[in-house]
């Protein structure tokens, strides 16, 4: 018998089996009223105006501010590696909403070593091609106008996971986590 | 729209059925065939043929469990879809990792190609699959079911990749061991 062989076999296993495969992952997300949407956006505008007032200050120095560089609203992954100046506002999309990824959300999806203290050049990962998985959709609404309608991608590390994804801007990629929150 | 009301559809030959499904499944299986087939593309390809076969499927079948019906499915063809991919030598991804995991526990099994004879071997895997601890079934499942990487499936059960590694390891000797015992090697 060949592993391909087996591998046809498996695909007769029972159906509970798959289902409870899928269930015991699944993680129930806050669902909150419809009306609560709006105050959500606005949080997303506080946050970059929380991180425009506190963080970015009109210093382009992070190292010497000690933050860590998506604090500052930075967009740190692109193709090429290259630092970009952007504001990190989050968005809505498909009644999630996504805020930029943090340092410790970093850490949770194995995106920076278990020992790093601190956001560098050096440990950021950079989004490849490879990286890019299915679209999940367009951002919906965001303070940012610019953004809106932008493509949102699956992260082929986690290809069936919402909770993480990819903002594609102009080329340029970088990661967002939905903050677990349901706004059907 | 319910997996019930669906099946309805395709039950009155509503075209909508499609469209449903679509808007409903097509992420999920997009997923099962992109881990196969490590290609967009085709994965799509895998997924438009999947509706059209349960276009087909639906009526006479009434499936119980609309979801794995259609993981099944969207397996079977792109699983095809990658054995004559591999045959032009394009092949790579989860699935050949996978196959690789797998074939140390077909090492002297006999061949079955009679159909009652892989028809007791489902059974007997299907045992197995119920017998073992749960957490050590559904990681078995997303692995060599769905082809989930082992990285996916570490973060789908917050656990290290290592001992997704190490335990996927312990259930294929504990499968083989079953199937020696059950008299399925020479």
């Amino acid at each position: 018998m060949k592993k391909e062989d087996l591998f046809e076999v498996l695909e007769n296993i029972d159906d509970q089996l798959i289902q409870r495969s899928e269930g015991e992952a699944k993680v129930k997300s806050k669902v909150i009223p419809f009306l609560v949407k709006a105050s959500i956006i606005a949080t997303c505008a506080g946050f970059v105006m929380y991180v425009g007032t506190h963080f970015y200050g009109g210093s382009n120095d992070v190292g010497r501010l000690g933050l860590n560089v998506e604090e500052t609203g930075q967009m740190v992954e692109s193709e090429n590696a290259t630092i970009s100046l952007m504001p990190a506002y989050g968005f809505t999309m498909n009644d999630r909403v996504y805020f930029p990824i943090s340092f410790e959300e970093r850490r949770e999806f194995g995106l920076i070593g278990e020992n790093d203290s601190g956001l560098t050049a050096e440990n950021t990962y950079v989004i490849e091609q490879k990286d890019i998985g299915e679209k999940i959709g367009e951002v919906e609404a965001s303070e940012n106008d610019k953004i809106i309608g932008l493509s949102v991608y699956h992260f082929n590390t986690f290809p069936t996971d919402d909770r993480i994804v990819i903002l594609e801007n102009e080329g340029k990629f970088a990661f967002y986590v939905s903050s677990n929150i349901n706004l059907e | 729209m319910t997996d019930r009301e669906i099946i309805a559809l395709y039950q009155e030959r509503d075209e909508r059925a499609i469209e449903e499904t679509n808007k409903k499944y097509n992420r999920y299986c997009f997923s099962i065939a992109k881990n196969i087939l490590y290609n967009i593309e085709d994965a799509e390809e895998s997924v438009n043929d999947t509706w059209l076969r349960v276009w087909n499927a639906i009526p006479p079948e009434v499936p119980k469990h609309f979801q794995g019906f259609l993981a099944k499915i969207v397996r079977n063809i792109s699983f095809d879809k990658y054995k004559a991919r591999k045959a032009k030598k394009r092949g790579n991804g989860q699935i050949d990792v996978a196959l690789d995991e797998l074939e140390e526990c077909v090492s002297g099994l006999f061949d079955v190609e009679e159909e009652y004879v892989r028809k007791e071997l489902e059974k007997t895997i299907n045992e197995f699959l119920w017998n073992i601890p749960e957490r050590d079934s559904n990681l078995f499942v997303r692995r060599y079911f769905f082809t989930e990487s082992i990285a996916s499936i570490a973060k789908r059960y917050k656990m290290k990749e290592n001992n997704v590694t190490v335990n996927l390891s312990r259930t294929r000797k504990k499968l083989k061991e079953h199937l020696v015992e059950e008299g399925y090697f020479l």
